[in-house]
């Protein structure tokens, strides 16, 4: 079990294995992506460049959605959460995650919800860092990690998640 | 296009653009792709469930890509997978509205809150991972402009 920052951290470990991740989930219209904080720039050094401290929420293969299942109790999700500072300080706070909406019995949850993730965890060999216009330089250069110009590091390749709300204080 | 035309100076911000007709030349430039992409999943927590996206763009072709299955064809009547294997339709623009922080977003915000985030992307703009990039296209560039 880990959180974004441990699994950015040493990425060249955990690519390609199956691992869980804990940590908080945003929507965004080019899909869902688990974040925190890891450093006072929102960045991560990952082979000596800054790239988001960021994971985006893929799909597995749905053959091996159906066949595995979660590998890790609450207990120990919970436990490891509060390695994160910004839980601890959800859960001073208690209360629904902002931008949900009713819909019946179903709510959307769109923005700051708690979750263990867990799937395979993939990332290129050879990150390549996406190079933004500069005043000498107009051209926009994506990379080659996920999300929008590539700029995301490392994508989950989800198997199954759950929701892990923080408990009213 | 006229409101990147006219955007303000938090506007151009946003979205990185050097100037107002930098950012229009960028939309203006751009093809845009329709597909049929992945149906959104829901799982029970309301989570988002299968990496559907409603938009993408890709830099290198200056290409926005919109899913006519997330929301572009009817957006207050959007039609959700769930994990349980059922469906259910929800009015995603009130969804996205308090996403952003305004419920009462209109349609047509939210189409140009699509347009001109992509557009962002396209001119340098990273993922985001927090609803703050598009919270300030909402205020900076579309609300009251």
């Amino acid at each position: 079990v880990l959180t974004v920052c441990e699994a950015l951290r040493d990425i060249g470990l955990y690519a390609g294995r199956d691992v869980v991740i804990v940590g908080v989930s945003n929507w965004a219209f080019e899909g869902s992506f688990m974040h925190e904080k890891c450093e006072p720039d929102d960045r991560i050094a990952i082979l000596g460049h800054r790239w988001l401290s960021a994971i985006e929420l893929g799909r597995a293969d749905p053959q091996a959605s159906a066949t595995e299942s979660f590998p890790v109790d609450e207990s120990v999700l919970r436990e490891k959460l509060t390695h994160v500072r910004d839980y601890n300080s959800a859960e001073r706070r208690g209360g629904q995650p902002q931008g949900s909406e009713v819909q019946g019995q179903l709510r959307l949850s769109l923005s700051g919800v708690w979750v263990a993730a867990y799937g395979r965890l993939e990332s290129p060999s050879k990150l390549k860092e996406p190079v933004p216009p500069t005043a000498s330089n107009s051209r926009n250069t994506p990379g080659n990690g996920y999300g929008a110009n590539g700029s995301v590091p490392a994508r989950l390749r989800v198997i199954e998640s759950r929701s892990i709300p923080p408990r009213d204080p | 296009m006229a409101l990147l035309r006219n955007a303000s100076t938090k506007c151009l911000k946003d979205l990185d653009a050097s100037s107002a007709a930098a950012a229009a030349n960028k939309l203006k430039g751009a093809t845009i792709d329709y597909t049929y992409g992945p149906t959104p999943l829901v799982g029970a927590d309301g989570t988002f469930a299968n990496g559907a996206a409603a938009a993408q763009s890709d830099s290198s072709t200056n290409t926005i890509y919109l899913n006519l299955n997330y929301g572009w064809l009817n957006p207050t009547n959007v039609t959700f997978n769930t994990a349980s294997g059922g469906s259910y339709t929800a009015n995603w623009v009130a969804a996205v509205g308090a996403y952003v922080g305004d419920p009462s977003l209109t349609v047509t915000q939210y189409y140009e809150l699509i347009l001109i985030h992509e557009t962002g992307h396209l001119l340098g703009v990273p993922q985001e991972t927090t609803n703050a990039y598009d919270t300030a296209i909402f205020n900076d560039c579309i609300k009251g402009h």
